[in-house]
């Protein structure tokens, strides 16, 4: 007999098994944790934001000195 | 917290159950109904069926014509104001109980779409599928939506199409949330990739200017530091007038003025563009009203004072301030004519009175000049906009534009004969109106402005002729302005494609875009890092999306993986140790709504190394029928159902099959918490059940038609004493002596059974977990009454009511006795009293 007839079944939401898939820290990951955190937000505003904020620390790097 | 169970089903008139109510007590945590064929099992089913989904699903799977199923509902015999209905009293989470009905409405009709209709309430109020669902009632994916396994179900998971196969287990391999994640994030994408914005474009075309290449170019692949930015912006402009063999200014500003400045030059060989600019009209602005009425108070206060003392107010106001004037007492000598004493006290006081008199007019007059000086500048401030705002070759003679090679011709020329009707044509008619406007504003101006250049305030006549005038001439900006939007769309094209025609003769493409670039490099800087940003995390958004895609398959595989482990599970649970077994779920290669069952062949006891082949064409029917119990149950625990009902889930003729069923798989299922309703016609299946799950709490019930006007009876079976004594009381209503004789061989079976679960009892809360009814075997009343009478502890008078029932029904036993009717009763009553009172 396998060893799973032992598991107790807890299923996990599809985007908890597809964060394991996904490397951490990874740009993929970032969006599907702000997908499953969107509280009342839209999904597709919950990425916007990441994107944005993607975007908006990219830009920050080219920050001169005398711009700040 | 509680979970979700059944404690009682009601039900009425539904199929096989008539006019009479019947009702189904499931308090333990397994009931066994048996029924042989055709007395009202699948009915029963069914009806849990009804009840939680409004529907019967073996209409759908098997009917070969729906219209079979027409009135299919509602019991044949049931008289027409009867209703049906099926109502189950729902242990919730909460731990409240709640009565879910549903009552049928209209029944299945002939036809594929008339289905039938019906009516849920829970605790009397109507309610929807979706209250159901609140109260945490488990329903799949269509077709089978109830936790119910019958012959047609259990058939329809092994056979049905591999494609419908999918939407059995939607739920458990669903991952379309995945992939319309994925596409959210797609939607993304096209936001996020760096548009070619005009500072973009101009930095590119730029960048081909032969003596800007290489300084400019690196600009397009990385963002410079500003510093790095203005430098080369500097250099590009050294590099500019070097090549045009000028001598380079000192300063950088000084340097982009001189490659404008060649620039323009090199241009104006070509045609003359800068002919093409014009400024912005700037907001009209007209003179306030006051200033208006400032004149006309001027021409009232002027009316009322004569000509003759205006004119000679001035020389009076200069007398009455010399000093002997202003202070004579005695008559004096006239400072204007000199006669001696002729200017008397009393004169000066009237020449003072007459000056006093002109004051308002002289204030009138005052503010009239500063009214008239603000209407001459406005006047002059409107013409000199319009002027500017045309486009500078309307504004000179047509002799002077000829001389600098301005003509339609020339534009013609420069850009082709092709482009006539798309650029030039277009041009001209937006220009035509536009050319009116500028003249008939030109022309009011100009008259207006010859009327102001004459008019003084002792001239001003009328002060309507003046407004009048004015108001002509914003009249004409207004029509001038309203052209100029038309206008401008057009020029801007001709120009754009002039411009590049004449910088291509030129050999000066790409200088312009310089120049403008060079007024804001910090714009330009901005523009260079939103590209830049915006093309790194578009690429990282290309990747992200990749890695989703990848890992959403991953997920269903993962998904399909968990599905055959738990089917698996149940299978060697039922077939241990066989070489034959269930392998796994799979999706058919290159499809995603394909769903194959593999079986494995192994050649002993290890399966890893197996032969896989689909178990259609492998399993033998009792396989088969095991591999369809699996998937029942692997799908009902991974969603979460809290109860399930099983119609004869054991083939009668599987004996190994059914006692695996019988120990591992129901042992499991009590495991996990469930609820189990089985249906079976085995009367084996329920002895085996009730004697092994008697210590769990288990209920058997049997299922009987004996009257087809009442349908399905439902009989408790597991409660032998109450059984037996439920028989004894109705036998004992008859007087014939042989039935008398019988209840009290009944009676006497009940006693025995009532010392036997006194036993029983006694022996279990002493810590035998063994003892079992079977112990006291083949012992009769006399011997069982006096062991159990020191357990009658309650009431003294209790082990006499024992030891006399045991009295009485002595003569049931011989051949020749037969108890009066009230002795039975009596016992009965008796019997009745000490098990409420002892047995639990």
């Amino acid at each position: 007999m396998p060893e799973s007839q032992e598991r107790v079944v807890q299923p996990k939401s599809n985007f908890d098994l597809l964060l394991e898939h996904l490397p951490e820290h990874s740009l993929a990951a970032a969006l599907v944790t702000a997908h499953i955190n969107r509280g009342a937000t839209s999904s597709i505003d919950a990425i916007r934001q990441v994107v944005s904020d993607s975007l908006a620390a990219l830009k920050a790097a080219y920050v001169e000195p005398a711009d700040q | 917290m509680s979970s979700l169970r059944i404690n009682n089903l009601t039900l009425q008139g539904f199929r096989s159950f008539g006019r009479s109510t019947q009702s189904l007590p499931l308090t333990t945590p397994i009931a066994v109904i048996q029924a042989s064929n055709s007395q009202g099992k699948t009915s029963l089913a069914e009806a849990i069926e009804f009840l939680l989904t409004g529907e019967i699903v073996r209409r759908q799977l098997v009917a070969s014509s729906q219209d079979e199923f027409a009135d299919a509902l509602r019991h044949a015999h049931l008289p027409a104001n009867t209703p049906v209905f099926v109502e189950a009293q729902f242990l919730c989470n909460d731990g409240v109980e709640r009565a879910v009905r549903r009552t049928l409405v209209s029944d299945y009709g002939k036809g594929r779409y008339v289905d039938c209709k019906s009516a849920l309430e829970i605790n009397r109020k109507p309610a929807t599928e979706g209250d159901l669902l609140a109260l945490g009632v488990v329903l799949s994916q269509p077709p089978l939506r109830a936790p119910v396994l019958a012959q047609h179900t259990l058939g329809y998971l092994f056979s049905a199409k591999p494609q419908e196969r999918t939407e059995y287990f939607r739920a458990l391999l669903e991952v379309t949330d995945l992939e319309e994640f994925r596409q959210t994030v797609a939607r993304i994408e096209p936001e996020l990739k760096p548009t070619d914005s005009p500072a973009w474009t101009k930095l590119s075309t730029a960048s081909d200017v032969p003596q800007l290449a290489l300084i400019l170019r690196p600009f397009l692949a990385d963002v410079p530091a500003s510093t790095a930015l203005n430098a080369g912006f500097d250099r590009g402009a050294a590099a500019l007038i070097t090549a045009a063999d000028v001598p380079a200014p000192a300063t950088a500003p000084e340097r982009l003025t001189a490659v404008a400045d060649i620039l323009a030059a090199r241009r104006a060989l070509v045609f003359p563009l800068e002919a093409f600019d014009r400024k912005q009209l700037p907001p009209v602005t007209r003179p306030p009203d006051t200033t208006w009425q400032k004149l006309q108070t001027y021409l009232d206060e002027r009316s009322k004072v004569d000509n003759e003392t205006r004119r000679l107010t001035a020389l009076f106001k200069e007398a009455l301030n010399l000093p002997a004037v202003a202070t004579a007492t005695e008559p004096i000598d006239c400072p204007l004519c000199g006669t001696p004493d002729s200017l008397t006290p009393a004169q000066i006081a009237h020449i003072r009175a007459r000056v006093a008199d002109t004051k308002a007019y002289r204030r009138a007059d005052e503010q009239a000049q500063h009214a008239l000086a603000s209407i001459r500048t406005s006047v002059q401030t409107l013409d000199d906009a319009v002027e500017a705002a045309a486009p500078r070759f309307l504004a000179t003679t047509t002799a002077d534009r000829r001389s600098k090679g301005f003509t339609v011709e020339r534009i013609r020329q420069i850009l082709g004969e092709d482009s006539t009707s798309d650029l030039v044509t277009p041009w001209l008619q937006k220009l035509r109106p536009l050319a009116r406007a500028f003249l008939l504003a030109r022309r009011r101006f100009a008259t207006l402005h010859a009327t102001l250049a004459t008019l003084t305030l002792d001239t001003l006549l009328d002060l309507n002729d003046l407004r009048t005038a004015f108001a002509a001439c914003i009249d004409a900006v207004t029509a001038f302005l309203s052209s100029l939007g038309p206008y401008d769309a057009a020029d801007i094209t001709l120009r754009t494609s002039l411009q590049a025609t004449i910088d291509a003769a030129s050999h000066v493409k790409g200088w312009q875009d310089f120049l403008d670039l060079a007024k804001d490099l910090g714009a330009l800087r901005e523009t260079l890092i939103d590209r830049s940003a915006r093309t790194t995390i578009s690429r990282e958004l290309s990747r992200a999306l990749a890695a989703i895609q990848t890992a959403n398959e991953q997920v269903l595989e993962d998904k399909f993986a968990v599905l055959s482990e738990d089917v698996q599970t149940w299978w060697y649970l039922l077939r241990p140790d066989e070489p034959t077994f269930f392998a796994a779920v799979k999706p058919r290669p290159g499809t995603r709504r394909t769903i194959d069952f593999k079986a494995g062949l192994a050649r002993g006891d290890d399966h890893s190394t197996a032969t896989i082949r689909d178990v259609i064409a492998i399993f033998s029917q009792s396989q088969l029928h095991c591999l369809g119990l699996s998937l029942f149950l692997a799908r009902a625990i991974h969603e979460g159902t809290k109860f399930i009902v099983l119609d004869d889930p054991v083939l009668s003729s599987d004996e190994t099959y059914r006692a695996f069923f019988n120990t591992a798989v129901i042992e499991r299922l009590q495991a996990l918490g469930l609820q189990i309703i089985i249906l079976t016609q085995d009367q084996r299946t329920l002895a085996d059940l009730e004697t092994r799950y008697l210590h769990l709490g288990i209920a058997a019930f049997e299922l009987a038609i004996d009257n087809p006007l009442d349908g399905t009876i439902i009989v408790r079976t597991s409660d032998t004493l109450e059984a037996l004594l439920e028989r004894a009381r109705i036998l004992v209503r008859s007087p014939l002596r042989d039935l008398r004789k019988q209840t009290g061989s009944t009676l006497r079976d009940a006693g025995e059974r009532f010392c036997k679960e006194m036993l029983v009892q006694q022996r279990s809360a002493a810590g035998d977990s063994d003892t079992l009814i079977t112990d006291y075997d083949r012992q009769t009343l006399g011997v069982l009454v006096p062991l159990v009478e020191p357990l009658l502890t309650q009431d003294p008078s209790h082990p006499g009511k024992l030891r006399t029932v045991n009295r009485a029904l002595n003569p049931a036993s011989h051949d020749d006795g037969a108890p009066g009717s009230s002795v039975l009763k009596q016992a009965i009553d008796d019997l009745r009293d000490l098990k409420k009172r002892y047995l639990r």
